[in-house]
């Protein structure tokens, strides 16, 4: 307990306000936010410091090299004969703006394995400039420290690699594996070797979360209608953690109605029976969530009869082998949406797939090894959220009316796709 | 509500869903953002005391007539220096329009944090893909992060109604503004302004 430092009352250790005088009791730190300098005070502030800098140069003589340039963090300035370089680990749809922290999840020992991008770009212009400064660069190193006994994380050496992601002056594949549950944190430190002997040292923090997985078969729920699935996915709702990973694997069985799907993100896993026969739902399956967590569907078909849409999605939604046939719609991605499909069959519908989502970050833009099969536009591009391009490697676009209808001019890789 | 004894009026407000920004502003003041006085929470039910900023929202204003240029760069410098605030402490606002923002006098204040959240970078990108396909080539994943330009979309939009009363796809406010609202409000986020203090500068 602790008292109020205006009137004296007893309040909690952790309260920030008293109720009984009704004043903050907590510290605060008063923030002003930054104001545009004019350019008079601007042109002052230059003067000054250019004549301090000149009053320095006097007084300690020019500095010796080589030097080391670490602020700690993953952006460092370097300048070089004049032309000021911006040094920085981040983000692809981010190039120039550093990410000292990078956040990523998923189950225990399960191996990961992800891209950290390090660009050097004008510090003045937002452009990059990974060539000529490589060009000053005798070698890179990259290591990982700080790590959990139960974080086991490893990072390749720098290599240039421009087909991956353009523009990036050296790429450093990170791999980690969990064995426990929890949160953990180690960091990427990259260096860069000039050929003058300077060291550039850009450091990023790897925070990793691992969650538990939880899997549900038909021996530990029914799922033989749709009621019984919603009945399960409440269940789940009420007593998993929302962190942890859900998978439920579904009987071969044929749903008829309906299933909206807008709680926790859960994975569903479709079967086949003796026949073949597989899990099928025969109405609308509407994914409707606001988490940016994805949702997978795999080995399920979806048939419709000559109308409506087949999955309905304002959420990111990851599709394998999975077959849409006989919609209006196959697959209408829509608002917040961000959906792919890998080795999926759109057929005999209206529009096998429509892309028409204003806002949704992607988690993968390739369409791999799909097919797309008597439609009356296989792929229909209205709106896709992302500059980041389409790429349709190894599908098959066959007797369709129009294969692709790009009305939002969409950057497409259409050089792996089969066209009959 | 209004405290008994000292008659200040504050607001309450109770929602469910992600208060951490409330308790990140706890220990904040800032001219252009409401004092949070008190945040709880529990199983995802929020509690939240707050300052009550005297004054007409922009919304309300906005019904009399339209504000000038000059009247709207000071307004929107004011809001990119609270969004500076949100931004440094890694959030996101999520849902800036007129109805958040208060003229208190001189000052715009920028409220209503209920939709706003943490970003972390990267936590939509790429390691939920990775989950399920194992030990998968670099090139499928990695590329994309949750999208913390939003603001400045919003804020280009509420530039554009500021000026105009329309949203910038009925009508554009003319010269630099309306090309600063074109700017803002780019499909893809990496054509929109770095961040708010570029916004500020241009503006």
């Amino acid at each position: 307990m602790k008292s109020c430092p205006h009137c004296g009352a007893s309040l909690q250790e952790e309260a920030s306000f008293c109720p009984y005088c009704a004043q903050a009791v907590n510290e605060r730190k008063e923030i002003q936010p930054p104001r545009h300098m004019p350019g008079r005070a601007l042109y002052s502030a230059l003067i000054v410091l250019v004549a301090t800098a000149a009053l320095a140069l006097l007084t300690f003589g020019v500095r010796s090299r080589p030097k080391v340039y670490d602020n700690g963090n993953a952006e460092v300035i370097y300048t070089s004969q004049g032309t000021k370089y911006q040094l920085c680990i981040a983000w692809a749809d981010y190039p120039f703006q550093p990410a000292h922290q990078r956040y990523a999840d998923g189950p225990t020992d399960e191996i990961y394995r992800y891209p950290a991008l390090l660009y050097a770009n004008l510090a003045d212009s937002e452009t990059y400039a990974d060539e000529e400064f490589l060009e000053l660069v005798d070698h890179m190193t990259a290591e990982v420290t700080g790590l959990d006994e139960e974080l086991q994380m490893t990072c390749a050496q720098p290599v240039r690699d421009t087909d991956y992601v353009p523009n990036t002056a050296a790429i450093v594949y990170v791999n980690y594996i969990a064995t426990a549950i929890g949160e953990y944190t180690a960091e990427l430190t990259i260096s860069l070797h000039m050929k003058n002997g300077d060291v550039i040292r850009l450091h990023q923090t790897q925070l990793v979360e691992i969650y538990a997985t939880h899997d549900y078969t038909a021996e530990d729920a029914p799922m033989d209608t749709v009621q019984d699935l919603e009945a399960l996915l409440k269940h789940i709702e009420e007593t998993v953690d929302q962190k942890d990973q859900v998978s439920i694997h579904l009987p071969p069985v044929t749903y008829t109605e309906k299933l909206v799907l807008d709680g926790r993100p859960v994975n569903l896993t479709g079967s086949r029976d003796e026949s073949g026969h597989r899990t099928t739902f025969t109405d609308t399956v509407q994914v409707d969530t606001k988490s940016g967590v994805v949702w997978f569907f795999e080995d399920i078909d979806f048939v419709g009869r000559g109308s409506g849409t087949g999955l309905s999605a304002s959420a990111r939604v990851y599709l394998t082998d999975c077959r849409f046939a006989g919609w209006d719609t196959g697959v209408l991605a829509h608002t917040n949406s961000w959906v792919v499909a890998h080795e999926s069959t759109f057929e005999d519908n209206g529009v096998g797939f429509h892309f028409n989502a204003e806002h949704g970050s992607p988690s993968d833009p390739r369409f791999l090894d799909d097919r797309f099969v008597n439609n009356g536009t296989a792929v229909l591009l209205e709106q896709v959220p992302n500059g980041t391009p389409l790429d349709f490697s190894g599908s098959q676009f066959e007797g369709n009316s129009q294969d692709i209808d790009n009305r939002c001019g969409q950057k497409l890789e259409l050089e792996g796709a089969v066209f009959k | 509500m209004r405290h008994k004894n000292s008659g200040k009026r504050f607001i309450f407000r109770k929602f469910t869903g992600n208060g951490e920004v409330y308790q990140k502003l706890l220990g904040l003041s800032c001219p252009n953002l409401p004092l949070i006085l008190e945040a709880a929470e529990k199983d995802g039910e929020n509690l939240v005391v707050e300052e009550f900023i005297e004054g007409d929202n922009l919304g309300f204003l906005l019904e009399g007539a339209l504000f000038t240029p000059k009247e709207t760069r000071e307004i929107v410098k004011q809001l990119c220096g609270a969004l500076w605030v949100l931004h440094s402490m890694a959030a996101v606002h999520r849902d800036i329009k007129p109805e958040n923002v208060i003229l208190r006098g001189k000052d715009a204040v920028l409220i209503d944090f209920d939709a706003a959240r943490l970003h972390k970078p990267g936590a939509e990108a790429d390691t939920q893909v990775l989950g399920t396909t194992g030990f998968a080539a670099p090139e499928q994943y990695g590329l994309s992060q949750s999208d913390v330009r939003t603001d400045i979309y919003s804020l280009g939009v509420l530039i554009n109604v500021m000026l105009t009363g329309e949203h910038p796809s009925k009508k554009l406010a003319e010269g630099h503004m309306g090309r600063v609202v074109q700017r803002c409000t780019q499909v893809n986020p990496q054509k929109r302004y770095k961040d708010v203090l570029h916004l500020m500068e241009v503006v």
